[in-house]
């Protein structure tokens, strides 16, 4: 779905802040690019969504090469939510703003209204449909940022810290979709500093530290691994500090660490 | 590859650009008052003598290297002003002189007249180009608090000049979240101008929001609550560069005052 080849990109020639990154991402699989601030984060999104082009190396998108693809282009396969949604607000009502994306992809009619009315059910704004974006509580209106790429059913979905901001009934509602769209088969990417919205969602886990990869690792194995996870600059899930703290098993979720807890007091 | 680090970008959208010329060095009023001599020279100087205002202010612009920039922008501000200028002066407005080449009645007094404008204009942007790219914004701030000047005067000085960089970054923040939800900013004239309030919309709400906030940020922090302020890191001043002010300020006054009493 999402290869990136031995990319490395550069500000200033001859300065990378990326180099080497190589990995891939397949199809209906949850992916977290963690690291400290300036780490690459960020930068290495642009370079996924093509908004900046890798200095060496390649990066196909659904078939496509970032380098040969225009980005309003790219867009049909991957779908962006950056961190400030009031950026991207410009409709008079959450339903235009939704119907934006589609509409740049061409669809129009019955098809649109009915891609709309799923999108805003998802999200949980039916009730808001006809109300100013800007009107909004900041929570609702980050949901309407992730609903107006939603509605694009792009096959590849970024997600900039996409949780920051939101009141606890949007996580859950954030989690949710995360866990649909993993299950329609689309690819999810998070740029997330949240370790356990991170453990609760991400089948793996990229760690950046000085612009390279410096691990790649399934969500259990990389929070295990303390060395790893404090030399990249992360802190280790709550849930799972505690799991340690009470001898138990590794838990990534408050369920796997109740479902230890419990089996051992069974015992 | 994209060029300059994030910065450095950042600097880009400013027009300010770092350096360590003596313009660059010269406490911002002295650089505010060489701008006023050199617009007031503009406005009385004849077509040679503003060509070679605006020739020595390239060539200042080069020795400071702030030229590539400046000279950028110059042409890209005066190419359309030419241009007009000669369609309206030489080729529209109907003088005595008038010859025709071909089919184009052309006024040669027109054309000279446009050319008297083109310069003045020139000399006058190219002035502002110099003072803009070599001094930022917070000094020219620091400077006029230095100076006693009011906190509020000197923030509506230079804050249209501190807002450049963020409403830029802004600008550009807006233009990447249109284009990764599909807009097409690539294709036809009709298609760019369509998707101008896409990218308006959103920069002028948040521009607008943000003006009710730093007003309440500003007053939360007590900004008019002393008449003066007391500037720490003030920019370096000196008995040369004070007197060096008052008497070009005395020349621009000068050059604008006695071809109007000469007038009279």
């Amino acid at each position: 779905m999402l290869s990136v080849d031995d990319v490395t990109f550069s500000y200033v020639a001859g300065a990378p802040v990326l180099a080497d990154i190589d990995f891939k991402v397949a199809a209906g699989e949850v992916v977290a690019i963690v690291g400290r601030n300036g780490a690459g984060k960020s930068t290495l999104l642009r370079l996924l969504n093509g908004l900046y082009q890798p200095e060496t190396g390649a990066i196909i998108v659904a078939g496509n090469a970032t380098s040969d693809t225009p980005v309003h282009v790219l867009a049909r396969s991957i779908g962006t939510v950056f961190q400030a949604p009031e950026q991207q607000i410009f409709n008079p009502r959450v339903r235009d703003e939704i119907a934006f994306g589609p509409k740049q992809l061409g669809l129009t009619g019955a098809a649109l209204e009915a891609r709309v009315a799923e999108v805003l059910e998802r999200i949980g704004l039916l009730a808001e449909a006809d109300a100013h974006p800007l009107d909004i509580d900041q929570s609702a209106r980050r949901m309407v940022a992730i609903g107006s790429v939603l509605a694009m059913q792009p096959p590849i979905l970024l997600l900039d810290e996409a949780q920051r901001g939101l009141d606890k009934a949007a996580i859950n509602r954030l989690s949710t979709i995360i866990e649909t769209e993993k299950a329609r088969g689309t690819a999810v990417i998070l740029v997330c500093h949240d370790m356990d919205f991170v453990a609760r969602q991400a089948d793996r886990v990229l760690g950046l530290a000085g612009g390279r990869l410096a691990a790649d690792l399934p969500t259990e194995a990389f929070f295990t691994d303390a060395e790893l996870t404090a030399s990249i600059g992360v802190e280790v899930p709550d849930v799972l500090a505690l799991s340690a703290a009470l001898g138990l098993p590794p838990a990534l979720t408050p369920a796997a660490f109740a479902e230890a807890f419990m089996a051992r007091e069974q015992a | 590859m994209a060029s300059g680090s994030k910065q450095e970008a950042g600097k880009q959208s400013l027009l300010f650009t770092p350096g360590e010329s003596l313009l660059h060095k010269a406490n911002p009023l002295t650089s505010l008052v060489i701008m006023l001599w050199m617009i007031s020279a503009a406005a009385v100087l004849p077509t040679a003598g503003t060509a070679i205002l605006v020739l020595a202010a390239i060539t200042v612009s080069m020795a400071t290297g702030v030229g590539k920039r400046s000279v950028k922008r110059l042409l890209l501000t005066m190419t359309p002003i030419g241009v007009a200028l000669i369609v309206v002066h030489g080729l529209l407005i109907e003088r005595p002189d008038e010859t025709n080449i071909g089919f184009i009645a052309v006024s040669p007094d027109g054309l000279d007249y446009a050319l008297k404008v083109f310069m003045r204009v020139a000399a006058m942007l190219m002035a502002t180009l110099l003072f803009v790219t070599t001094t930022h914004p917070s000094e020219m701030l620091k400077a006029l608090d230095q100076r006693g000047v009011p906190p509020g005067v000197g923030y509506l000085v230079a804050s249209p000049l501190l807002l450049i960089e963020p409403f830029s970054d802004r600008a550009k923040a807006i233009r990447d979240a249109q284009r990764v939800r599909g807009l097409d900013l690539t294709g036809s004239w009709k298609a760019r101008i369509t998707a101008l309030p896409v990218l308006l919309m959103p920069l002028i709400t948040l521009a607008l929001s943000d003006l009710d906030q730093r007003a309440s940020i500003l007053s939360g922090r007590a900004f008019r609550a002393y008449p003066r302020r007391t500037v720490i890191n003030a920019p370096h001043d000196s008995t040369f560069q004070v007197w060096f002010r008052r008497i070009l300020l005395a020349i621009a006054i000068l050059q604008l005052g006695i071809p109007l009493l000469w007038r009279f």
